[in-house]
């Protein structure tokens, strides 16, 4: 039985909100995680070698391991699609710095299918690294395009890691097919082939490459004009991709021919059309400098919003324009031009709970709700006015400037809450979670530190039109400092955090120490719970996706090289197992997906658009809750279209629900899409196995109409998707639907 | 020209250091930073400023005032215009120039670019920092004086301001073995 005492109370008493919290959910059920999984056979000098060990040496003293998932998508039909990391590190013998241009192989695929009872089977895409750069790739050196070119560098010695997955996006086609988005070219500059001497560079890609599900194969699509190495994308409401951030190279970013560029992240945003196959550079108001893998969520409005979080390679960034990365920033894909919102994570609201969180940060022991009675409800909007406030408590600027934590936050999750309707049925306003990671500190080593904070903020972004509105409040922290956790909505409406490490594992690789534990968010109550512990450690590069029965799947970890040398394991010292990639999954199973009383859908359609009023048969008429959540495709704790959308309930006649889909595709973007219903019980929120839900835009050129039924568990045809004309949609290339009626849509066969 | 010093300062730090990130660089802290600090306010009202963490700082003004607010660059000249639609840059101000990544191909030669609907705008201002970075020792120290002149229209410049100073770093270094 839950208990529920008051974040005022909690005050009064003096105890730290998150303490507390602890002890009030301590017999609350945590879940379970399955035993780690991972694919039995390596090929080994040709030959299918089957094994439990996470590598196998070749003929020419190589390790050959399985790969880790660095990244993951739920494919439409279950099946998870998923990218190695970091491969070829494991051979590297002295030092990664000196080696990694040399070892480094581009990474391969795999799809993943769970079974009956979880029975798990492998299968390997065809061309099995994605085919990016057969014939070697034109690498930025220095000397390129020079009589001297290759005389100081290895960017030409070998094609075998031009072209790599790793560090590259990847985003849901609203087919379903999966786009990654550059990737890495990997060589020495300087270095000299065949010694293990030089200094690597890790450079960025302009390659686009898609996954088709159906023929489970790559393909190539066009380039993007930057090379991008952590590059962020983010679907528009036509259905088009943005992409924006990356860097060229990463260890050298000099670029003689456009030296204003050198020394930072590409600035220069391009937009994809799924139809034609082609990226457009947008023009120079769309540049913004950002962070590598920018945190970006697409607003209601159909702007793009920049959190100000992202991958800054802590502590000395990535650009010397980095201090621009502390400013949250709307994007306007119809104008092309980027909005400066605020510094992030103010103005902050001063609720009761994040009052709570900044006293009991601050350890001022001695304050009561009356003495600051005043603050709550207040609305700070710069770190001066807050110093103000707390000046009679004699804080330290730089305790309180921690507590606050503003501005960049690298290395965590930026996670959408459920968007929720308004009376009007209209969604206007965001909420995102940030928990953990590092923070600019304000001050010093900005854009971030080696220790990771506890602290979690909620951003409120409103809408209207294009008038965008912002500001923070502090929920109850983590119960403990997490860096680089992933984050999953789950169905009954909380965020889950899984896995990560204590320390910054790119400053100090190998020398973190994992995070196990899991931790539930309650958007209700703002406070973070401990639930159970996952078996395996899982630092750098760990990947968790929301699976169709409600249940998580976890995998990845594949740390750099132990202090940027080799891979040794410091496990006995308490520090993360860095002796090379897992390839393990784990499943999470969380306490409702235990019960045997979840509510069912019997019927639902299958296609969906903006607009539609559709039904939906359940098992049990207590179903009160229907959310839409998109299918995870992500990789380093970003999925620019991570969003779940609460459906307003129009009608309930029984076992059958009446819903009405969001009006415009800035609310729920074409793709691919679970719909789960849930009910209320003395535990909480009880969500059923999800139905699945392509969600069409009709007015995508390369995306066909075509008449059909709806397919339910029993076989039962029940069409019940009702059109209404799309006129609130504030994107382009959209066409008023002209069936007069059934939405009921596949996409045909031209595909894109 | 002065970006460009910094961007070739940053490439052959990153050179000299090996990895930009990592073991190397902790190695190397340097010994401290010059840093900017907000003193000088005036008293316009709806102006908020907020100088932006790191290493040059940034500087962020918001303006919800009535009538137009402008803000001068570099040479003196009009460089950002506040007015009741957003933010305008002078693309002809030579601080406009300093600040551009390319060469601005879509955008006028010269004349007022809407660089945001919003009423705040965040860039990397020079005055902010200084081109070379004495040595000094282990506790803060002011340098110099800087400011910003801003005018609301119709009435005498006015300006925002503060002190530049030595910060001394303290090494980062993850905990060793």
């Amino acid at each position: 039985m839950r208990t529920k005492i008051s974040i005022a109370t909690r005050l009064a008493l003096g105890l730290p909100v998150a303490v507390f919290s602890t002890l009030a959910f301590a017999d609350s059920p945590k879940g379970s995680f399955s035993d780690p999984f991972s694919e039995p056979t390596i090929v080994v000098d040709g030959e299918v070698v089957e094994t439990d060990e996470k590598c196998v040496v070749n003929g020419e003293g190589l390790d050959e391991c399985k790969p880790a998932a660095g990244t993951m998508a739920l494919l439409e039909d279950g099946r998870i699609l998923y990218l190695n990391a970091l491969e070829g590190t494991e051979n590297v013998e002295l030092s990664i710095v000196a080696e990694f241009g040399e070892v480094s192989v581009n990474d391969q695929s795999r799809v993943l299918s769970l079974g009956e009872n979880d029975a798990a089977e492998w299968l390997k895409p065809n061309p099995l690294r994605a085919g990016a750069n057969p014939d070697g790739n034109d690498s930025e050196t220095l000397l390129n395009g020079t009589e001297l070119d290759g005389l100081i560098d290895t960017a030409d010695n070998t094609a075998k890691n031009d072209g790599a997955l790793f560090c590259s996006d990847v985003v849901g086609l609203a087919d379903g097919r999966v786009m990654a988005v550059g990737g890495t070219d990997y060589y020495s500059e300087p270095g000299i082939d065949g010694l293990p001497l030089g200094v690597a560079e890790l450079e960025g890609i302009k390659n686009s490459r898609i996954f088709d599900p159906k023929t489970n194969t790559w393909t190539q699509s066009g380039d993007m004009n930057y090379g991008r190495w952590y590059p962020s994308m983010v679907t528009l409401p036509n259905s088009k991709i943005f992409v924006a951030s990356g860097v060229t190279k990463l260890l050298k970013p000099v670029y003689p021919e456009d030296p204003l560029n050198s020394g930072r992240n590409v600035v220069q945003t391009e937009t994809y059309d799924p139809c034609a196959g082609v990226w457009t550079q947008n023009p120079s108001t769309a540049d913004r400098t950002l962070p590598l893998y920018p945190r970006l969520h697409l607003l209601p409005n159909g702007h793009v919003l920049y959190n100000a979080g992202g991958q800054a390679f802590n502590p000395f960034g990535q650009g010397y324009d980095q201090a621009l990365w502390n400013i949250v920033a709307t994007y306007n894909p119809d104008s092309q031009r980027w909005n400066d919102i605020g510094y992030a994570g103010l103005p902050l609201r001063l609720d009761e709970v994040g009052l709570g969180q900044l006293t009991s940060t601050l350890n001022v022991t001695n304050l009561s709700l009356d003495q600051v009675g005043g603050l709550v409800g207040d609305l700070l909007s710069s770190p001066t006015e807050l110093l103000t406030a707390f000046d009679d408590f004699n804080v330290d600027a730089d305790q309180l400037k921690m507590a606050v934590a503003g501005g960049m936050r690298g290395s965590t999750s930026s996670t959408m809450l459920p968007l929720r309707p308004d009376a009007n049925g209209e969604y206007n306003d965001v909420e995102i979670l940030t928990a953990g990671g590092v923070p600019s500190y304000a001050v010093l080593t900005s854009p971030g530190g080696y220790l990771p904070v506890a602290q979690s903020r909620i951003d409120t972004v409103t809408t209207d039109g294009d008038e965008v509105g912002y500001e923070s409040r502090l929920t109850a922290p983590l119960n403990q400092p997490r860096w680089y956790g992933t984050n999953v909505v789950m169905p009954d409406g909380s965020v889950m955090v899984f896995n990560g490490g204590n320390r910054d594992g790119v400053v100090g690789p190998g020398l973190d120490s994992p995070i196990q534990t899991a931790e539930r968010f309650d958007p209700q109550t703002g406070i973070w719970t401990e639930m159970a512990a996952s078996k395996r450690p899982r630092t750098y590069h760990n990947t968790a996706i929301l699976m169709p029965d409600g249940r998580v799947l976890i995998g990845g970890h594949a740390p750099i090289n132990t202090a940027y040398l080799s891979s040794i394991n410091l496990e006995d010292f308490g520090f993360s197992p860095n002796d090379g990639r897992d390839p393990s999954f784990e499943i999470y199973t969380p306490p409702y997906a235990e019960r045997d009383d979840r509510p069912e859908i019997l019927n639902a359609p299958n296609s969906l658009t903006v607009g539609d009023t559709f039904t939906v048969q359940v098992d049990d008429p207590s179903v009160d809750k229907v959310l839409l959540i998109r299918r995870t495709v992500m990789t380093h704790l970003i999925d620019g279209d991570q969003r779940a959308i609460e459906l307003p309930i129009a009608a309930q006649n029984g076992n059958t629900l009446t819903l009405k889909m969001p009006g415009r595709h800035s609310v729920v973007p074409a793709g691919k899409y679970m719909l789960f219903v849930s009910k209320d019980s003395e535990i909480g929120r009880v969500p059923s196995v999800s139905a699945s839900i392509t969600v069409i835009n009709n007015g995508l050129e390369c995306m066909a109409m075509a008449a059909s039924d709806t397919t339910t568990d029993a076989g039962e045809e029940t069409a019940t998707a009702n059109a209404e004309p799309d006129t609130t949609d504030t994107s382009t290339n959209e066409s008023s639907s002209d069936d007069g009626g059934l939405v009921q849509s596949v996409f045909g066969v031209f595909g894109f | 020209m002065l970006l460009l010093f910094a961007a070739l300062n940053i490439a052959v730090m990153y050179s000299a250091g090996a990895l930009a990130h990592g073991a190397d660089e902790i190695d190397n802290v340097p010994d401290g930073v010059i840093m900017a600090q907000l003193a000088e306010l005036p008293d316009i009202s709806g102006l908020q400023v907020i100088l932006l963490d790191g290493v040059p700082q940034g500087i962020m003004v918001s303006y919800q005032g009535s009538r137009e607010l402008v803000v001068s660059g570099l040479d003196g000249e009009p460089f950002l215009r506040f007015d009741s639609e957003g933010v305008l840059a002078n693309t002809g101000s030579a601080t406009w120039r300093v600040m551009q990544s390319t060469d601005n191909k879509a955008a006028p030669d010269e004349g007022w670019l809407r660089v945001s609907e919003t009423r705040s705008f965040g860039w990397m201002d020079p005055r902010l920092s200084l081109e070379s970075a004495p040595h000094h020792g282990s506790q803060p120290q002011e340098l110099e004086r800087w400011h910003i002149n801003v005018r609301i229209e119709g009435e005498n410049s006015d300006r925002i301001g503060g002190v530049i100073y030595w910060q001394p770093l303290q090494k980062t270094s993850p905990r060793s073995l």
